[in-house]
């Protein structure tokens, strides 16, 4: 069966779907989230290596970095697809998914703030990852201010997609800026991945986490996207004649 | 202070990232359904103002 995808990028046909998905992704995430924090509260050591109980922010902190980041790849991807398909929909789709995103990258800088100091001993550090998450939450915040200066939708789309595409780069840099290959060159507070020694009840319960966070995610985008549609799509019949436009 | 014991001594900074996550998760979807009120007012209100131009 062939399924015709350009039907879907129709607002008219995505926002009954947006509403029908959104109670399931933010109802299955609570239950993930839960399930989760269980796991990893109770069914996990004590002591990380050398880490104390604070190590259980891991949780929060990893989970919300990721989205950060994945969330501003996806974010681009949309804006991509506008400039090369002009459809409007992955334009109200990369701005659905940037207050999110922002939220999430604020949200591993303040959990890692909260680790760094029991840690460390320091809130901040002006180290390679922690100053990249900080440049790329300023790009979330550029995109949206971008975004809200240009009254004109269409206009407003492209540049803010323009700016979006340059600060992809953001991206790799953040995951090399832990990851770079001579562990040595790199002045780094921030400890590498080390996704492989950690105990698996740890891990299992940080990928629970991360689905309930992605599924938290796609719920809140599906709620907000349909906000802009009604938004952008106000002078045309179908909204006008939507029953809860009545 | 009295915590969880899979907080030990941590509590404020364990409490204080998970406190942040869920204030801001539950935020953001009651913020988004106040915000979808206000969006079908202005359809509503746009609606009207052009009804009464035709008319």
């Amino acid at each position: 069966m062939r399924i015709n995808w350009f039907k879907y990028a129709a607002p008219a046909n995505f926002y009954p779907i947006a509403g029908a998905l959104a109670p399931w992704f933010i109802a299955l995430a609570g239950v993930l989230a839960i399930i989760g924090l269980y796991w990893g509260f109770f069914q996990t050591p004590d002591i990380l290596t050398d880490q104390k109980q604070y190590y259980r922010i891991i949780f929060v902190h990893v989970a919300s970095a990721w989205m950060g980041m994945w969330l501003y790849a996806m974010l681009v991807l949309w804006a991509l697809i506008g400039i090369i398909f002009n459809t409007r929909l992955s334009y109200m789709f990369a701005a659905a998914i940037a207050p999110t995103g922002a939220m999430f990258t604020f949200l591993s800088l303040w959990t890692g703030a909260f680790w760094g100091e029991p840690s460390w001993g320091t809130w901040w550090d002006w180290d390679p990852r922690m100053t990249s998450m900080l440049i790329l939450l300023f790009l979330y915040i550029g995109y949206m201010a971008l975004q809200s200066a240009i009254d004109d939708p269409r206009r407003s789309d492209k540049a803010s997609s323009v700016l979006a595409m340059v600060g992809l780069v953001m991206v790799p840099v953040i995951y090399w800026s832990v990851n770079c290959p001579n562990p040595a060159e790199c002045a780094a507070l921030h400890q590498s991945s080390s996704m492989e020694q950690i105990d698996p009840n740890i891990r299992n319960a940080m990928f629970i986490m991360v689905a309930s966070f992605w599924i938290y995610s796609f719920g809140v985008i599906m709620l907000r996207i349909r906000n802009i549609i009604l938004e952008r799509e106000k002078q045309t019949r179908w909204v006008q004649e939507l029953k809860e436009c009545q | 202070m009295g915590s969880l014991p899979s907080m030990g001594d941590y509590g404020f900074y364990i409490g204080a990232s998970y406190g942040l996550a869920l204030l801001f998760m539950l935020l953001e979807p009651w913020l988004l359904g106040r915000k979808k009120r206000s969006v079908i007012k202005n359809v509503q209100r746009f609606v009207r103002i052009n009804k009464n131009r035709h008319d």
